[in-house]
């Protein structure tokens, strides 16, 4: 353990510049300078680039970048143009989503949730061109798709929240504004005013595969570089030809918990974990106002919620704490 | 016995941290050590300790069981059995079990002839355990301060501590705690991706690809390849990272701000930087 | 470039190191106030360190000598007080000078310049803060009288709001909608204003629960879409009451968990009773607000009212002022009773009242009642001449020329200087600045009390 560092790449081997490896099927060539960076090499790989842009790519940057300055610019413009103003509020400012009033229609008033849309039609775009990028760059590997679909989970639940819900609860105005502390508020309003957001079944799945994502990569993570002395890291050739870094690897698990993955299925683990977070999560979003109203009342409704013991004496309730005759 | 093909080459006895060669032996797959007896003591202990507490609480409802820490009225001392004393002594289980898994794991470490590295990343949870349920009530004066153990139980209890901060969102190590997360989350997405993408092409009769691949998918899509070695660096730092900003958060919460998040930034806002810049 | 990292871990140790000392972190040992079921965490902590701001009150005035000649045969122009004992109402009317204007004394609501006959015409209205004072006291006597389901048993007296400040330090404007005059959203004043994180919320919700008394039952009681009682406001409208009642946990140095059980904020089952007295004060405050503050709007100059012209408003803050009871709960009205004609009760509620008290309390001694405080205020002119009795007196206070002796140099209030930076003065409200009085546009005022009554025990005008 001591003779071998793992925090930093103490000895930096530079070979050659890689240009990658040839695509199968032909394609537009690879941009960008190629150089090597000491400080990216002292963590990972120190080469930067080459970089494949495409047209999808370039149409992707570019509404990208609309994106953020249109929001950006409208953010600048609350502030009154005052540069100083605007970095000392930047976390407090937003583009705000058109008001319930507009329904489902984007054709809203510019300063009125107008940008808004413009905001999140370019950013989707952007994102939705980014994914088939991730497509077609794996089939021009000759790779799987496997990247695809990860990122295809994240994507669907980015419209849940902003799109699709909002369209069948029939406006805009439920969508998440743009906004660092905005945003928040749109959080945590939305889990009270359904209830309570911790008793969602899939809010909990999602939660479950977030923090088991995160576990597995620890433990992941750690595993490799723990049996990084014998060479484990490179895991694409120990998945077809086992050493002895996977044989360690695998026994470490098995004698801790009588059971190990293999180089192979410990990436299907991780993959499935990553990509259920997302998608559950995006369930869970689909369902709340449009099957369930309140979630604490439907884990009530089916015995999940504990009882607790009164703390007070009971009181004469307000007229002004019944809907529709129902508390 | 259940052996792997390989395994018998790696079962060599030594390595220990205690106990010499008393407990040096493996039962089915696991490797028991003196730790592992510490392990399985604590473990069927509390476990049994928690049937307990089901048997004498009000529903055997899995989503309702819950074993509730002590009235805050106790602070520091021993509460009676059925008054949270239970909790407290499953909490005791809870640590001894945690504590042998990570000592238990160094010894297995010790064997394979590896890195600590798993250990290390275990006590970091660990961590942000005893952060909820040693360190915070210990600041705050009482046991009640801690967690109550059952499902739905620890999810009401995490809303009411949120709630006592008005707007939990706002708590800075919070923010960072859940970026990790969804950071490490995305990061563990496109590695498992890459790695069973370059091993399964999608096309019939593709050759199995390997490590030149990995870095050319990534360069092209995204400018740069940290590379097998530093992908994991990376994954083990963030995922310890979001353990680590947790405690913090949670520890922050109560023993060091009293009031609601939001009006943390009250500082935030008395920042003049035009006075600061001169102008 | 090579250096870069080295500059950034650096700076991160920078930010890190300010972060731990700038700002103002509590510390344990901490109170801990639980209201609920043990081991839940319904819990409010407080650090008995944390300076509360206006935490003083000026030291009750002498008693005044019983008996004597009513007010109303004593002097001319008394419309509200005109039934009690002449000696309380100029007890009363030092005691307004404290907790309103010590600085400017008499003159804030009086013409002190001598008229013909060479004496002060303390029955002349022209000012226009002399008009609003009058409804300002017919307010107070009808919160001390009324909502005593929510005030009882320390009352109101002006200082509860004012503390010694014109207007009182903390009270709320309507924020102008920003101007859609060009394509991009306009300024937000009250965010480029905000001196303090409370400045910083938008009052949208404060209009619409604290004056308007719209539906603030906005989450479902059922569980599924279509059920009977369910239904769910929209998310902007739910994004205001969020933050109006995050305010006023602030104002009250409490948290969510003082009146709900946070699993289910809706949910009046598992709520406590503190709920229901949150519930009367914000009868009360809309009953403030309609029915006193809104109608007293055009009797005041246009530089004392907000950027659309509304007359500063009250919320929870402007009593409570980070305080669970305002002042610490010290009982302003034993000490002035003059203001609660029919004493302060919470008559049927006072069941409510005696079992709002924590489950559990631990920690260290702590007392946060406010800190009583001498208060001088200017000398004031003899008022003229205008019925038979002899010129009442406070108890060691000869009422007439340069009778009140300032303490040391001072002729102001001080209890504002001592609160806590997060709240100083009316520095950081984006309402007006308090310029000294001048009656411009003042109108008449009928002297008629402007309230309609409202039943106290629904909050709602009959």
């Amino acid at each position: 353990m001591a003779n071998f560092e793992t925090i930093y790449t103490k000895v930096q081997v530079r070979g050659p510049f890689d240009p990658g490896v040839s695509p199968v099927r032909p394609t537009e060539g690879r941009v960008g300078s190629k150089f090597f960076s000491y400080w990216l090499g002292a963590i990972g790989d120190p080469q930067v680039g080459p970089f494949y842009l495409g047209w999808e790519g370039l149409i992707s940057i570019v509404l990208g970048i609309t994106a953020i300055e249109v929001i950006g610019l409208n953010m600048f413009a609350q502030v009154n143009w005052d540069p100083i103003q605007f970095v000392r509020l930047l976390p407090f400012l937003t583009l705000d989503p058109p008001a319930a009033k507009y329904g489902r229609s984007p054709i809203v008033p510019l300063q009125d949730g107008g940008w808004w849309f413009i905001a999140g039609f370019c950013l989707t775009a952007s994102i939705l061109l980014w994914w088939l990028r991730s497509f077609r760059r794996a089939r021009a590997l000759g790779m799987g798709m496997h990247v695809s679909y990860a990122f295809a989970s994240a994507i669907f639940l980015y419209l849940s929240l902003g799109y699709i819900r909002p369209m069948i609860l029939g406006n805009f105005g439920e969508a998440p504004p743009f906004g660092i502390i905005t945003h928040l508020n749109w959080t945590a309003t939305i889990s009270v005013l359904y209830g309570n957001w911790y008793y969602n079944p899939f809010h909990m799945l999602s939660i479950v595969f977030l923090y088991g994502s995160t576990m597995l990569f620890a433990m992941h993570g750690s595993t490799i570089l723990a049996v990084a002395r014998f060479g484990g890291e490179r895991e694409a050739e120990e998945i077809v030809d086992r050493g002895t870094a996977a044989e360690r690897a695998g026994l470490f698990w098995r004698w801790t918990m009588g059971f190990n993955a293999t180089y192979e299925s410990i990436h299907r683990w991780a993959w499935w974990f990553a990509i259920l977070t997302t998608l559950c999560g995006g369930i869970g979003v689909l369902l709340t106002g449009t099957v369930v109203d309140n979630w604490y009342l439907w884990g009530v409704k089916h015995g999940i919620a504990r009882q607790y013991p009164a703390a007070y004496p009971a009181y004469q309730l307000p007229p002004s704490a019944f809907k529709d005759g129902v508390q | 016995m259940a052996l792997l093909s390989f395994e018998r080459k790696y079962r060599i006895a030594g390595g220990t941290l205690i106990g010499g060669d008393l407990f040096d032996f493996w039962v089915g797959p696991f490797y028991v050590g003196f730790f592992g007896v510490t392990t399985i003591f604590f473990s069927l202990l509390g476990t049994l300790l928690i049937f307990w507490t089901a048997a004498i609480g009000p529903s055997w409802e899995p989503f309702q069981i819950t074993v509730d820490p002590p009235p805050l009225k106790y602070g520091l001392g021993f509460a009676p059995l059925r008054e949270g004393g239970l909790w407290q002594l499953v909490t005791i289980c809870a640590l001894g079990a945690f504590v042998s898994w990570v000592l238990r794991e160094i010894e297995i470490c010790r064997k394979l002839a590896i890195g600590w590295h798993t250990p290390i990343a275990f006590s970091t949870a660990v961590f942000a355990y005893v952060s909820l349920v040693v360190i915070r009530p210990i600041l705050l004066g009482a046991w009640g301060f801690g967690f109550p153990y059952g499902i739905t139980s620890h999810l009401d209890w995490v809303s009411n501590v949120g709630y006592q901060f008005l707007h939990f969102h706002y708590n800075p190590a919070h923010m960072l705690a859940v970026t990790f997360f969804f950071t490490t989350t995305m990061f563990l997405g496109l590695h498992a991706g890459l790695i069973l993408s370059t091993v399964n092409p999608a096309q019939k009769g593709e050759p199995v690809k390997a490590t030149e691949h990995e870095n050319a998918y990534f360069r092209d899509y995204i400018y740069y390849s940290v590379g097998a070695y530093g992908l994991h660096r990376l994954g083990a730092f963030f995922a310890l990272s979001a353990g680590f900003w947790s405690a913090i958060c949670i520890i922050l919460s109560g023993p060091f701000w009293t009031e609601g998040w939001p009006f943390w930034y009250n500082w935030f806002l008395s920042l003049n930087i035009r006075n600061a810049a001169g102008f | 470039m090579r250096y870069l990292p080295y500059v950034a871990v650096g700076g991160a140790l920078a930010v890190g190191a300010f972060l731990v000392l700038f700002p103002e972190w509590d510390r344990p040992p901490l109170v801990a106030e639980n209201f609920g079921p043990a081991g839940q965490e319904l819990v409010a902590l407080k650090d008995p360190r944390r300076v509360i701001p206006y935490n003083v009150i000026p030291a009750a005035l002498p008693a005044a000598p019983a008996g004597g000649p009513l007010a109303k045969d004593v002097y001319r122009n008394v419309q509200v007080l005109g039934d009690v004992p002449a000696a309380e109402f100029d007890r009363l009317m030092v005691a307004i000078t404290q907790w309103v204007a010590p600085k400017q004394g008499c003159g804030f609501c009086h013409n002190l310049k001598p008229g013909a006959d060479g004496a002060v015409n303390y029955a002349d209205d022209a000012m226009y803060t002399d008009k609003v004072a009058r409804r300002m006291i017919q307010m107070t006597m009808k919160i001390n009288t009324d909502w005593g389901n929510h005030v009882a048993p320390s009352g109101v007296v002006c200082y509860t709001c004012h503390r010694g400040e014109n207007v009182p330090p903390r009270v709320w404007y309507k924020q102008p909608t920003p101007e859609h005059s060009g394509i991009l959203g306009k300024p937000r004043d009250w965010q480029t204003n905000a001196r303090m994180i409370r400045d910083f919320f938008p009052t949208a919700g404060n209009q619409q629960w604290l004056v308007d008394d719209e539906d603030a039952n906005l989450a479902s009681n059922a569980a599924m879409v279509g059920e009977r009682g369910s239904g769910v406001a929209a998310e902007q409208t739910a994004e205001s009451l969020y933050v109006m009642m995050m305010q006023w946990s602030q104002a009250l140095d409490a948290n969510c968990d003082l009146c709900h059980a946070s699993r289910a904020l809706q949910s009046w089952h598992e709520s406590t009773p503190y709920r229901m007295d949150g519930l009367w004060g914000q009868y009360m405050t809309q009953d403030i607000n309609k029915n006193f503050l809104i109608p007293a709007t055009n009797l005041f100059p246009r530089n004392m009212l907000g950027q659309v012209g509304d007359i500063g408003k009250v919320d929870c803050y402007t009593c409570h002022l980070q305080h669970q009871k305002p002042l610490g709960g010290y009982n302003v009205i034993e000490h002035y009773g003059i203001l609660a004609p029919k004493g302060v009760s919470a008559g049927p509620d006072q069941g409510l009242r005696d079992i709002m008290r924590p489950t559990e309390v631990i920690g260290p001694a702590y007392d946060p009642t406010a800190k009583v405080v001498e208060v001088s205020i200017p000398a004031w002119p003899a008022p003229a001449p205008v019925a038979s009795g002899a010129v009442p007196t406070v108890k060691g206070v000869q009422v007439g020329p340069a009778v009140v002796t300032p303490t040391g140099e001072q002729t102001g209030v001080t209890p504002a200087r001592i609160g806590a930076p997060v709240s100083t003065s009316t520095e950081g409200t984006p309402g007006p600045v308090v310029q000294p009085p001048v009656d411009r546009d003042a109108t008449p005022d009928d002297g008629k009390p402007p309230m309609k009554p409202i039943d106290p025990s629904t909050g709602k005008a009959p």
